[in-house]
């Protein structure tokens, strides 16, 4: 869409050499686009077309910058915002269901009721579960999509689909597109940040947030919030400033001499360029990332307080401080590795969720709560979900633990756009799948995509035969319903 | 994205019908149904969207009953034989859980009971608007059918050669490419530049060439050679190095999308991966013939002249990501056949088929038929085995060596090893039991229940799941559930006898399958296998193959878990599973799983306990190596690659799959050719009976090696040229169709893919032939006129500039500071990798190895390719994507590049080790210090004012940072490392 060329190429579709023209994204930005080499392996000597010119949304767009709250593993929908009253006297009792998660395809089940209480919230008067006090506080906010539905049950396959609206690898992930179609707002931070769980990354690494067959520059870059935050950001130890000045000005020296005669080859004056930015970042990005320097009151919002709660809390301020410097996507990952380090609650739901939920409740809620104070809330879309959701029934003879279900499970946005105190969809009444206002992890997608002004249905990407696109070729519509 | 035009809403068979005429029917219809079709149907099924544009998914209109009747890709929505059978009852009833409509929800039973009255009455439909369809003009129309016109296209056509023109200035007729081209230059107008110097040409070469700088003395050596043929000496000297091979290699790597892992949750490795990246070595050296090279990688064990590598090769249709656990099996098999399909079609032929999988082509003549057809031809592949595992032992004659005698005296050696071991064994348990009786007594026994997490027989027995009948072929397979497939339960052992033990459970026949499982709460050190097993016996843990043995056992043997079955263990539910297979005799299976056990190895091995000389703990680990290899070499009567393998002489019956899903099938297809060149049924060796394979991909190698195959050597040499020049004549090298760029110099394409084959399909023909052109040799200087008439250089009347590739980086810095390690083949190798991005992994240190520093420091086409992880130093600088074909490889320049160069461990280091060259090459000279380093890394001499001005710089870290010499002089060399001299050739 906003890529089509000028000239009325055949079908309409870009070249690699004009998409290359307007790129920006990534770890590059706006004022970077010129330093694109334009065709693949060489230079060319096209004048610029205004390559730094903004790359504006053709569709009003509701919010300037996305933070997805990744609640990897896949959180029971019973247990913390999908209400099931009638499930609670069936505990224990064996019914026939239709399921399907790791353990196979099953037609019967013991049902685990809902290990929490629900209690209701706001104006809206939404229920939602004990384990989640906080973000309780904050449901005339959020919008509640009940009617999740993803095509795959199993980690691998469901988190490549949540990321980049495909099962198999090798595509680019929604932070890439999101990138790809609008550039950043900063040229001195990444436009797509990651924020791993402590303990490591989700299943399939860095192919969650890849580009897939776009340039690698429009992957996410990956933040700690401790240590060195980002890859080569700091000087080895040793080197300081003013040494790093003096080796850029050598190399700017020798540059200058070996550009004589090759003015028409761009990509070396990108190139110094490109030194020079990095120099700035690595002097303007460390203030950005300082969450320790926020005023105590904000720290006890989020719960950045040495407690459980402390790791979390950090991400989320750090995260709300990026979009307030202009990064297009954050995604900030609780739960990694595999098992009960993350929401995969197959043994012991009430141990699992208590923990994941004690230690993002505080900090979500805050950060809802500190961008609305501060007027961030309209133009920042926040995702809290999963890759799927939890079965009604228990995987094993023993136990609360429940199996992966993709049929139905919760996603909920706030901010952005979506209009706040809602409910959309709803499950059975077990909570087993999704029948009504049934939607797809494209629809999520496409939702997402609108409220950052790009029309899902035509940001497009040539590759392979194809005009690609995060929604899938036979497109797909937003969730209306939840869009203020 | 193109748009649909819309042409008009036909309003056909408008005839006035009275209303009072209308049948009950059509009433029924009008009143009750329609407005339930409205609501819910018409939207994307014939209406129009928010901009008014029409939207019909699936092909499919309901907004009328021609539209009904019509139907989409799923064929009629209305049965009129059966209407009962009617698709649209199978939708909307939600029986068939892939195809659900409306997708939102299931409409109310009452709802659904009105369309189903209504299908019973035969479907009257409101006569106003039964012949309604929304027609849709497609501007692709023209180009997405076979006729003569899309057959003229210029991709399409036969390849001809076209004669070569005359051009004015003579030296421009030597050589046909140089005509070709000077002829098109001629014609604007233009001048192309003069040539390049020899120092930027040899630089050139060389990295076109070897990925690899030449040396100064090189250089010098070539400015030095008068003879008329200086310049064809160095091509030939390059071609004939064994590093030649490497480079091409890579920008074949890229095509099919090479990778040593599987990717998805577990990401584990492909095993002897690596033989197929050897092979393209080897091939790409000895100048293999690109015919053969294509025959080998699609069907190297069909071959009547087969030989080991040509086997190796077909680990080309190995090489895909694959999901050992996908949510749906049958769909995922067919994924990757599509992506094999792919691969062959991208690859090979310049031809996007892929995108006819769900429907025909929408930019190219290629129907929905033809993709399928391709599938049939791969269709007996069996898919990857368990654990992702899909090696062979490669029998070929050109490998087994009188077997039988090499298998005899391992046989010897073996029995001779084992046992002195036995004799070591029981000495030093002796002596523990005498100095350390605490440690003796944990050394494996039969009590002590809490120390076992599967007992044996011995103890109490175990209950499994077990079958003998052949299960499914997932039987492995992580969520595989026994008791769900109706396997019956048993205690161990199972069998009939065997020496000393007493079997529990009867089994009789030549097969039994087993599964038990058991639960963790934390991964012990190490556990102990007793096994006993008659005969070969395959163990699964997780889904992932821990051991496999072959022949009999006579007592327990006591197995330290292999390191395959603790990489498996993970806490909570553990899964085993288990095949045993008899050759001949009786039969027998049990085994015991014993926690942290000390095993009789422990006691001679353990320095602590004191039990054994070093010298005979020396000679124990020898031999337990020794043990190892010779139980590889005893299977091995070849050697083990990844390959395809068949099911067998008959492949199963090939569908077209409706909408791509394997669930829905539609008319049957054979094999064949694309409908675009004659779709002609392919011809097929009949395969024998007892043959392994059908001899199906055999027929599509012949075809695609055909000489005259319209797309096979223009797609090569296409890409011949693209790596040589930086840009395809045809710039979209896995694209000739429509949806591609046109080639800019198509008679040149033809005339260098008819020369190719002429030349008997070499590649280092085509080499000579374009690198002793002019055109080859032409400086990158620019020039006013031509660069305001043809700016892109599409007329190639100068030479592209181009960035060095992540590999030419890094093997060229390895270079320069004397440390590259040339050494050729064998396993990847594993660099070291910033714990910044083993982090991002969610299993600990990702699964990444270490290799010795020296083959740490090996040409970057032996480094692993891991796909879910990736050394940042190759990421950085656009090395290809792993789960695509990459014909042409990004360019970026990214400040991530920048932080890299000034701030990564690795290029700190290569600059530490270079600065410590230079002092040892040239002591106490700063001077000679400097221009030794312009020397390695940018194979010159540096001028006075560099010199000078690398002093200025060196001098002032020394004053004003107090930097001592020798960190000086490394910053000077990070700075060298950064000079865009370094990154881009001239």
């Amino acid at each position: 869409m906003i890529l089509r060329p000028p000239t009325g190429n055949f079908c309409g579709r870009i070249h690699r050499r004009e998409f290359l023209h307007q790129l920006g994204g990534g770890f590059t930005s706006l004022a970077l686009a010129g330093m694109m080499s334009r065709d693949g392996a060489f230079a060319s000597e096209l004048g610029y077309d205004n390559p730094l010119a903004p790359k504006q949304p053709l569709l009003p767009a509701k919010a300037k910058s996305v933070i997805f709250l990744f609640m990897y593993g896949g959180p029971s929908h019973i247990d913390t915002f999908d209400y099931k009253p009638k499930m609670y006297p069936l505990d224990g009792k064996t019914i026939p269901i239709k399921t399907f998660g790791r353990g196979g395809k099953k037609n019967e089940g013991r049902v685990v009721g809902p290990k929490w209480q629900f209690k209701q919230y706001g104006q809206s008067g939404k229920f939602v579960s004990e384990l989640f006090p906080n973000i309780g506080e904050c449901v005339d906010d959020i919008a509640f999509i009940h009617s999740m539905t993803a095509e795959s049950p199993i980690h691998g396959s469901a988190m490549l689909m949540m990321n980049s609206g495909s099962l198999l690898s090798g595509k680019p992930s929604m932070g890439s597109w999101v990138n790809y179609g609008l550039g950043s707002l900063n040229e001195n931070l990444p436009g797509y940040v990651v924020m791993l769980d402590k303990t490591g990354g989700p299943i399939s690494g860095a192919k969650n947030w890849s580009s897939g067959y776009m340039p690698a520059s429009y992957q996410g870059v990956v933040f700690r919030s401790q240590g060195n935050p980002i890859l080569n950001l700091q000087n080895r130890p040793g080197m300081d400033r003013v040494q790093q000045r003096s080796l850029l000005d050598f190399m700017g020296d020798i540059n200058q001499q070996h550009l004589k005669g090759r003015e028409h080859n761009s990509d070396l004056a990108a190139r110094i360029a490109s030194y020079e930015l990095a120099y700035r970042m690595q002097a303007t990005a460390p203030e950005a990332i300082d969450v320790d320097n926020e005023p105590e009151h904000v720290k006890k919002l989020y719960g950045m307080d040495g407690t459980r709660t402390d790791d979390f809390a950090r991400k989320c301020i750090l995260a709300r401080r990026l979009v307030e410097r202009g990064t297009r996507f954050i995604q900030i990952y609780s739960g990694g590795a595999h098992n009960d380090d993350n929401w995969d609650a197959h043994g012991d739901l009430v141990k699992n969720h208590t923990f994941h939920a004690g230690n993002t409740d505080k900090p979500i809620a805050g950060l809802l709560k500190d961008l609305k104070q501060r007027g961030l809330l309209d133009e920042t879309l926040v995702i809290w979900g999963g890759e799927f959701g939890r079965q009604p029934t228990a995987e094993y003879a023993e136990g609360t633990g429940r199996d992966h279900n993709a049929y139905g499970f919760t996603t909920w946005m706030a901010g952005g756009g979506i209009k706040g105190g809602t409910t959309f969809g709803e499950t059975d009444e077990l909570g087993g799948e999704a029948v009504k206002d049934r939607v797809q992890v494209k629809n999520l997608h496409a939702t997402v995509l609108q409220q950052m002004g790009l029309d899902p249905n035509h940001l497009s990407y040539f590759y392979g035969g194809l005009d690609q696109k995060l929604v899938g070729v036979e497109g797909a519509d937003p969730i209306r319903e939840i869009i203020a | 994205m193109r748009f649909l035009g819309l042409i008009g809403l036909g309003l056909a068979g408008t005839a006035a019908i009275s209303a009072a005429a209308e049948s009950e029917g059509v009433e029924f219809f009008r009143n009750e149904v329609k407005p339930i079709l409205e609501q819910n149907c018409f939207k994307c099924h014939g209406g129009l969207d928010e901009k008014g544009h029409p939207k019909i998914k699936s092909n499919l209109q309901l907004i009328s009953r021609k539209g009904l009747m019509k139907g989409g890709a799923h064929g009629a929505a209305f049965n009129e034989s059966d209407p009962a059978k009617s698709l649209l009852l199978e939708v909307v009833s939600y029986s068939n859980e892939d195809l659900q409509m409306p997708p939102k929800g299931k409409l109310g039973e009452d709802e659904i009971a009105k369309i189903t009255k209504w299908i019973g009455m035969g479907a009257p439909w409101t006569p106003e608007d039964a012949d309604k369809l929304v027609e849709i003009h497609d501007p692709l129309a023209g180009v997405t059918e076979v006729n003569e016109k899309t057959k003229s296209h210029w991709s399409y056509k036969p390849m001809e050669r076209p004669p070569v023109p005359q051009v004015a200035e003579a030296e421009w007729n030597a050589n046909p490419i140089d005509a070709f081209l000077r002829a098109k230059i001629d014609e604007k107008g233009l001048q192309p530049v003069g040539e390049a110097s020899r120092a930027a040409l040899l630089r050139r070469l060389s990295y076109d060439l070897t990925g690899l700088a030449p040396t100064l003395d090189e250089i010098k050596a070539f400015e030095a050679d008068q003879s008329p043929d200086a310049w064809s000496k160095q091509v030939e000297r390059l071609l004939a190095s064994p590093t030649y091979g490497e480079k091409w290699a890579r920008h074949w790597l890229d095509v099919v999308r090479y990778a040593e892992s599987n990717g998805f949750e577990r990401d584990n490795d492909k095993p002897y991966v690596w033989r197929y990246r050897d092979y393209v070595i080897r091939s790409f050296n000895n100048d293999k013939p690109y015919n053969r090279f294509v025959a080998e990688q699609i069907a190297g064990d069909e071959l009547p002249d087969k030989t080991a590598d040509s086997q190796i090769a077909t680990g080309m249709l190995r090489l895909m990501p694959w999901d050992d656990e996908p949510a749906d099996r049958k769909q995922h098999f067919f994924d990757v056949l599509d992506d094999n399909v792919r691969v062959v079609t991208e690859g090979f032929l310049g031809m996007t088929a892929g995108c006819a999988r769900c429907h025909d082509h929408k930019g190219d003549p290629i129907p929905q038929k033809d993709y399928y057809k391709f599938v049939s031809f791969f269709r007996n592949m069996e898919p990857m085995g368990r654990g992702g595992k899909q090696t062979e032992f490669i029998e070929a004659p050109d490998m087994v060596h009188d077997r039988d005698k090499v298998l005899a005296d391992l046989a010897v050696e073996e029995k001779s090893i084992r046992e002195w071991m036995a004799g070591a064994e029981s000495d030093a348990l002796a002596n523990v039991s005498r100095t350390r009786p605490e440690i003796a007594e944990k050394v494996s026994r039969l009590s002590g229940m809490d120390r076992w997490l599967i007992t044996d027989a011995r103890m109490r027995p175990t209950n499994w799941y077990y079958t003998l009948k052949e299960p499914t072929e997932d039987w492995s397979a992580v969520g595989f559930r026994a008791e769900r497939a109706n396997w019956q339960q048993g205690v161990a052992g199972f069998g009939t006898a065997a020496p000393g033990v007493q079997a529990r459970t009867v089994w009789t026949g030549q097969d039994i399958w087993l599964q038990t499982s058991f639960g963790l709460e934390t991964i012990p050190k190490a556990v102990l296998m007793h096994l006993y097993h008659d005969e070969d016996i395959e163990i699964y843990l997780n889904g992932r193959p821990v051991l496999q043995q072959e022949d009999y056992t006579t007592e327990y043997e006591r197995i330290e878990a292999p390191k395959a079955f603790m990489e498996a263990l993970q806490t909570g539910r553990n899964v085993l599973a288990v095949h045993v297979h008899q050759r001949a005799g009786g039969q027998y299976f049990d085994l015991g799983l014993e926690v942290d056990a000390i095993t009789p190895s422990d006691i001679v091995l353990n320095q602590d306990y004191r039990a054994a000389s070093r010298k005979d703990r020396g000679t124990y680990l020898r031999d337990q190596k020794r043990l190892e290899e010779i139980a590889s070499l005893k299977r091995s009567p070849g050697v083990e690659a990844m390959v395809v393998t068949e099911g067998g002489p008959n492949p199963p019956v090939t569908h077209v799959l409706l909408r791509g899903s394997a669930h829905a099938e539609g008319d049957e297809v054979t094999p064949g050719f694309p409908a675009i060149w004659g779709g002609e049924p392919a011809v097929i060796t009949p395969p024998a009976k007892d043959a392994k394979t059908s001899n199906r991909r055999l027929a599509l190698a012949n075809w695609i090696t055909r000489d005259d195959n319209p797309r096979t050597a223009r797609v090569m040499v296409n890409r011949i040229w693209q790596h040589h020049f930086g840009r395809g004549l045809c710039p979209t090298p896995n694209d000739f169709g429509y949806l591609g760029t046109p080639a800019t110099h198509p008679e040149l394409l033809d005339w260098l893919a008819s020369e190719f084959v002429a030349k008997g399909w070499s590649v280092k023909e085509m080499h000579r032939l374009i690198l002793n052109s002019k055109a080859y040799r032409m400086s990158i200087a620019s020039e006013p006129k031509a660069a305001a008439a043809d700016p892109a250089n599409d007329l190639f009347w100068r030479f592209n500039p181009r960035r060095l590739s992540a590999e030419e980086l890094r093997d060229s810095m390895l270079a320069s500071t004397g440390e590259l390690n040339l050494e050729m083949a064998g396993p990847s190798v594993y660099i070291p990798m910033p714990e910044e991005v083993l982090a991002t992994s969610s299993t600990k240190g990702g699964k990444w190895g270490t290799s010795p520093p020296d083959q740490a420091n090996r040409r970057s086409v032996y480094v692993k390719i891991k796909r879910s992880l990736q050394p940042p130093m190759f990421t950085d600088f656009d090395l290809a994507d792993t789960d695509n074909s990459c014909p042409v490889r990004f360019s970026t320049t990214v400040p991530t590049q920048a932080l890299a160069m000034m701030n990564s461990e690795f290029v700190h280091e290569k600059a530490k080790n270079l600065a410590a060259r230079l002092e040892q090459e040239r002591p106490g000279d700063l001077q000679g210090q400097i221009q030794r380093a312009f020397e390695l890394v940018l194979s010159r001499d540096p001028d006075e004012s560099e010199v000078a001005l690398s002093l200025g710089f060196i001098n002032k870290l020394k004053s004003e940072s107090q930097l001592a010499p020798d960190v000086a002089l490394q910053r000077f060399c990070i700075a060298v490392f950064s000079f865009n001299e370094f990154f881009y050739l001239d």
